[in-house]
């Protein structure tokens, strides 16, 4: 077990987000998070991350509980995580966007430059490497989110919403991507509206409502449970 | 392509020191010859090393800091103190004011830096103006607004010359160690880290980066350099006083030449101070005498305009061109 959510609540004044949640994620797995809009979803990913402090429960990361610790101290431990709305460093080039993670394993700035070069050509953006992060397409910028959260090597990886706002074919590299880090050895939580990519990705999914868990299961599980149908699916829904 | 090949000749490390060198030749003879030249030196230098300094923390952090004579202030005053009080040498004397600028700067930047924006702006003028006010007003140490006087002893080991030529020499050496500081930074961790914060605080954090450690370090190191650059223009001056040693026209000046040169680069500070220190003071040569103020105008009209047409400073502006250019071409000739 790499990540262990035991029994998470978040209130925001009156609003409860996340009520007494538990979530465990199994090294090496793919899991996804779906559900209606102010489900909670990003929530927990912020108080995964250490960007928000839970009301009540704990998080464990590795063995280590890292419940209300700094997310810095959080993402060296190995935990990235990628922003649903994108955040590149706008002023600096895409490789210097990787660099500043790349950091994180040593301080020569050739080697972190390398380091930084092999990252991007994974995830397909060597070829832009010149350019202001701030010059490229929404594609380019989920896909910098990803290759600035490889950076840091991390055991663990939240993805937030990867391929909102993505065309098919962008859709269908992305999720190349994904098989790719999986191959890594890199564990994979992930939140996605698009549900034929969740159910071809993911090993499990996890479904939110109203900041409780509906439900959990397969892919093939959950889109035959009646709740989810209910709350999010919607009725006659068919995987096309 | 020509631009491509003047880009790649001025990239040459010995081209780069040729010009260098030959500027300085031309600058140290009419120093020695002429002393409005050598006061307009010392000026320059002087300003090239605390606008690199304060790059280090508005720059390349991106926090704007406009309280920077705070710790301008802090240097010449210990070092004046400790030399005329105590005899000891002002060289002591500005490792002295550096040191305590670094423990004020750490305090400030502990309690100011997760300010943003303007807010931190405000925090940082407020604390230079304490800073007069209590010098101003703790007359049994800092003789008040009466100024103390550095008695005229001149020796190296006084950090006193006789004529301008050895504090253009001063100048030019504090000038070089801060841009040898500042261009480790540039090429190294810190200067990435520094960058990232300035871009995106939440993103930085994402990447593991202590933002306010790092933020702190960056004032700090900051706060070092400015003080020495303290200690050297009261060593030039012979005399020190709350109105003048903590007037808020340093922290202007140190942003504004920043500004004007290209903020968070390396080469940004040293044009803002090749260009524009000579400006002020022939502005204030020719017009000072005309109209009070005038000349302030007028440099107020260029720097207005520069910000207008250039809000990324002279430095970037024109590097960003160059690049565009060079790029074009080679996409031309099938490359990028």
């Amino acid at each position: 077990m790499i990540l262990e959510a035991k029994n998470v609540s978040k209130s925001f004044l009156g609003l409860q987000a996340l009520k007494k949640l538990d979530v465990s994620i199994n090294k090496g797995e793919i899991v996804g998070l779906i559900g209606p809009n102010g489900a909670g979803k990003t929530t927990l990913f912020n108080v995964i991350g250490g960007y928000l402090k839970p009301s009540t429960g704990e998080v464990i990361f590795d063995g280590h509980n890292i419940t209300g610790q700094h997310p810095y101290t959080v993402a060296r431990k190995g935990m990235a995580r990628t922003f649903q709305i994108v955040k590149p460093l706008t002023g600096l080039t895409v490789l210097e966007n990787v660099m500043v993670g790349s950091f994180l394993e040593g301080t020569s700035t050739k080697h972190t430059q390398e380091k930084a070069g092999e990252t991007l050509q994974q995830v397909g953006l060597y070829e832009k490497r010149n350019q202001t992060a701030g010059n490229l397409t929404l594609a380019g910028r989920k896909r910098l989110e990803v290759a600035r959260a490889l950076a840091i090597k991390p055991k663990l990886i939240l993805l937030d919403e990867v391929m909102a706002g993505l065309n098919a074919t962008e859709v269908q590299q992305t999720i190349e991507l994904i098989h790719l880090i999986r191959e890594k050895g890199i564990t994979i939580f992930i939140i996605e509206h698009i549900m034929h990519v969740i159910m071809s990705v993911s090993d499990r999914v996890i479904i939110l409502n109203y900041g409780e868990k509906l439900c959990e299961g397969t892919p093939k599980e959950i889109i035959n449970d009646k709740r989810v149908i209910e709350a999010y699916l919607g009725e006659g829904f068919d995987l096309a | 392509m020509p631009l491509n090949k003047i880009e790649t000749f001025f990239s040459k490390p010995w081209v780069k020191y040729l010009i260098v060198a030959v500027l300085l030749v031309i600058a140290l003879y009419y120093g020695v010859t002429k002393p409005f030249i050598a006061h307009n030196l010392i000026l320059i230098f002087l300003y090239m090393g605390l606008a690199q300094a304060w790059n280090i923390i508005g720059g390349y952090a991106g926090q704007l800091s406009l309280g920077h004579v705070a710790f301008f202030g802090i240097g010449a005053y210990t070092s004046t103190l400790l030399y005329a009080n105590l005899g000891i040498s002002p060289w002591l004397g500005m490792l002295v004011g550096a040191a305590l600028a670094a423990a004020v700067a750490y305090g400030l930047g502990w309690a100011c830096l997760r300010l943003k924006g303007a807010y931190l702006t405000l925090a940082t003028i407020a604390f230079a103006e304490v800073m007069r006010i209590l010098a101003a007003n703790f007359p049994s140490i800092t003789k008040g607004s009466v100024g103390i006087g550095i008695p005229f002893r001149p020796a190296l080991a006084n950090m006193i010359f006789r004529g301008k030529i050895g504090y253009v020499f001063l100048s030019l050496g504090f000038a070089f160690v801060v841009y040898l500081v500042c261009r480790y930074i540039d090429r190294n961790r810190l200067g990435y880290y520094l960058a990232s914060i300035r871009e995106d605080e939440t993103t930085s954090t994402s990447m593991g980066i202590n933002v306010a450690n790092n933020k702190v370090l960056a004032m700090v190191l900051s706060a070092i350099f400015v003080a020495i650059g303290g200690t050297i223009y009261s060593q030039y001056i012979l005399f020190v006083e709350p109105t003048s040693e903590f007037a808020y026209e340093w922290s202007l000046n140190m942003a504004l030449l920043v500004i004007f040169g290209g903020m968070g680069s390396l080469y940004g500070p040293i044009l803002g101070a090749l260009i524009l220190v000579p400006i002020q003071e022939f502005l204030r040569m020719m017009l000072g005498g005309a109209f009070q103020g005038l000349h302030l105008v007028v440099f107020g009209t260029v720097l207005i305009l520069t910000v207008l047409f250039m809000p990324k400073g002279l430095y970037i502006t024109v590097r960003d061109k160059i690049r565009s250019k060079t790029r074009k071409t080679l996409s031309d000739e099938g490359g990028i």
